[in-house]
């Protein structure tokens, strides 16, 4: 009973940011359906779009599957970053205003313990990301297979790498938000981790590696990278599904296994914390 | 089987300066089932951090500690505990029925059982009509009346308050009084913590006093108001300033200012001597009085004794 009632509190707490987020994904509905009603898309598509030339359409498939496959993917990509980005921002200071003075003793004055106040939130702004991002995946993918009969369930997994992406952010988020029980340094934190750190432990071999040829380094920075999450490459994933690719299923896990292990951590921290 | 009880209960913080601060010293202290106990002290005394300790809020560096016989940190037990908080933050975002609501999940109510309480305890706290509207619109002494039917809602066996009174105007005042001695009667425990010492002696069965950190006094509110040995003799007529010597005979000091005579006694027998004495020279009596020493005096008079 404790769980559900924490994620209502966690979803009442952000109620107006969610209304806005959920505001802005109709709206780009909306022009995306009115797009579908004034234009014959797959007419368009065929007419003004041609594959480009490193690409080839896969076989069994139409240009305009592929075409939208590529749309797909561009859409992904963009929802992806979009959730992440404005997720951070929403949730960063849910955790921070929990333990707030004359907040949290009514919480832990309550037959609940720290783990479960802990995973009540974690579920809250985890429902925060799929609500958000599912409003707007589902419903493009319903505009776009109307208008254009090409209907790729792929695309939906959208919804579960966004989700999954910013699962193990914000266990990161948690212990940053324990530690220091400010949002605005879990923000620079957690930004500073995805846009700087983790692309350059990507590209260790072209970046890291052109420092020092010594075999130590370069292990030690292999094994950052292993350890560290992996967003860009989760959201790659999604990218991956709706091509008919095959997936890469290390970042996935190795970042599952990060995130696992940030959340025991903070709740070992939160348990031993004087609130 | 005490409500609460602690033996030697230790908090120290230690902080960056790495300079320890003790905010509890070894406090012991019982608080029996059934009974309104207040815990007093000046600010800073430990009131507070007792509380969180009680609670599991905060972590003892020492001693031990029980609550409604299980040990602190017992999450379950705290279903059986209703807490208002000082300077409580209910959500914002939430309107009072939406806050009682969430806690009463939170602290285990089933749905029926909980609709029906949360009509109950607003009307009981009279905030029926806020129900629909959000706490961030709520005036302080709203928020203390909602925070009053939170800690109530669970039907607690121990109820702790911490500066209950705290924004109530005078009438808010008395009704609280008289819901502390209405659940007092049912059976209830409740720890008051408040700074208001002549509302802590009007309903408080036992009391004990911190002061830095130390627990400085306690005991029935009756025993440790009541100066046993003093009383006052109110004549009816003046007296011949001679017999005052006689009378210190019988016990000394006294002290006579016009009619009214102020004597310290060792016992009833002395008191009953003395009564004899001034009646055998003629002194006609009109009232014998107890005299008692109000809270504020004992309270001051600890503390003060504490820092010097």
């Amino acid at each position: 009973m404790s769980i559900p009632a924490l994620v209502e509190d966690t979803l009442r707490s952000r109620a107006k940011a969610i209304t806005v987020l959920l505001g802005i994904a109709a709206f780009f509905l909306l022009l995306a359906t009115i797009v579908a009603l004034v234009t014959d898309v797959p007419s368009a598509f065929t007419a003004n779009v041609t594959v480009p030339t490193d690409r080839t359409v896969p076989s069994g498939a139409s240009p305009i599957e592929f075409l939208v496959g590529m749309v797909y993917g561009g859409l992904a990509a963009l929802t992806q970053f979009v959730a992440i980005l404005v997720s951070v921002f929403i949730t960063a200071g849910i955790l921070p205003s929990t333990m707030e003075r004359g907040t949290v003793e009514l919480y832990l004055s309550k037959p609940l313990s720290r783990a479960r106040l802990l995973t009540g939130r974690f579920v809250g702004c985890l429902a925060i990301v799929a609500l958000t991002t599912g409003f707007f995946a589902i419903g493009m993918w319903t505009i776009i297979g109307l208008e254009t009969g090409v209907w790729n369930p792929a695309f939906l997994s959208v919804i579960l790498t966004a989700t999954l992406c910013f699962a193990v952010l914000y266990t990161m988020m948690m212990v940053l938000g324990i530690a220091t029980r400010s949002a605005a340094s879990t923000i620079i934190v957690v930004f500073l981790f995805v846009y700087i750190l983790a692309p350059i432990l990507r590209n260790r071999q072209g970046w890291l590696f052109a420092i020092s040829e010594n075999r130590l380094y370069r292990s030690v920075m292999d094994l950052l990278y292993y350890i560290f999450p992996k967003p860009e490459e989760i959201a790659a994933t999604a990218n991956a599904l709706i091509g008919g690719q095959s997936v890469s299923w290390m970042p996935v896990w190795s970042s599952v296994l990060f995130g696992a292990a940030m959340f025991a951590f903070a709740v070992f921290l939160f348990e031993r914390k004087d609130l | 089987m005490n409500a609460i009880l602690t033996r030697d209960l230790t908090k120290t913080y230690s902080t960056r300066s790495k300079h320890a601060v003790k905010a509890l010293s070894g406090v012991s202290l019982e608080v029996r089932p059934g009974e309104i106990f207040g815990l007093l002290g000046p600010n800073g005394a430990g009131k507070t951090t007792f509380i969180k300790l009680l609670l599991g809020i905060i972590h003892p560096t020492g001693g031990e500690a029980h609550v409604l016989s299980a040990r602190i940190g017992d999450v379950g037990v705290r279903k059986r505990i209703g807490y208002l908080p000082e300077n409580h933050r209910f959500p914002p975002y939430l309107t009072g029925g939406q806050v009682l609501s969430i806690f009463g999940r939170l602290g285990g109510m089933d749905g029926a059982a909980r609709r029906s309480r949360i009509g109950e305890m607003l009307d009981l706290v009279e905030m029926g009509r806020w129900r629909d509207t959000k706490t961030a619109k709520y005036s302080h002494g709203m928020l203390q009346r909602l925070g009053l039917a939170h800690a109530l809602l669970n039907d607690p066996d121990l109820l702790i308050l911490d500066e209950p009174t705290e924004g109530l105007d005078p009438v808010g005042r008395k009704r609280f009084r008289d819901l502390l001695l209405d659940l007092r009667g049912k059976g209830k425990t409740i720890f008051l913590n408040s700074h208001i010492l002549s509302e802590v002696e009007r309903v408080c069965d036992r009391v004990a006093i911190l002061n830095r950190g130390r627990l400085v006094r306690s005991g029935s509110v009756r025993e440790m108001t009541e100066s046993e040995h003093v009383v006052v003799v109110t004549l009816a007529e003046e007296i011949p300033p001679a017999l005052r010597r006689q009378w210190e005979a019988v016990c000394a000091p006294i002290s006579v200012d016009g009619l009214v005579v102020t004597a310290t006694v060792r016992d009833t027998r002395e008191l009953n001597r003395l009564i004899d004495e001034i009646r055998q020279h003629g002194g006609l009596i009109d009232s014998v009085v107890k005299k008692k020493s109000t809270l504020e005096e004992l309270f001051l008079e600890a503390v003060t004794e504490n820092v010097v």
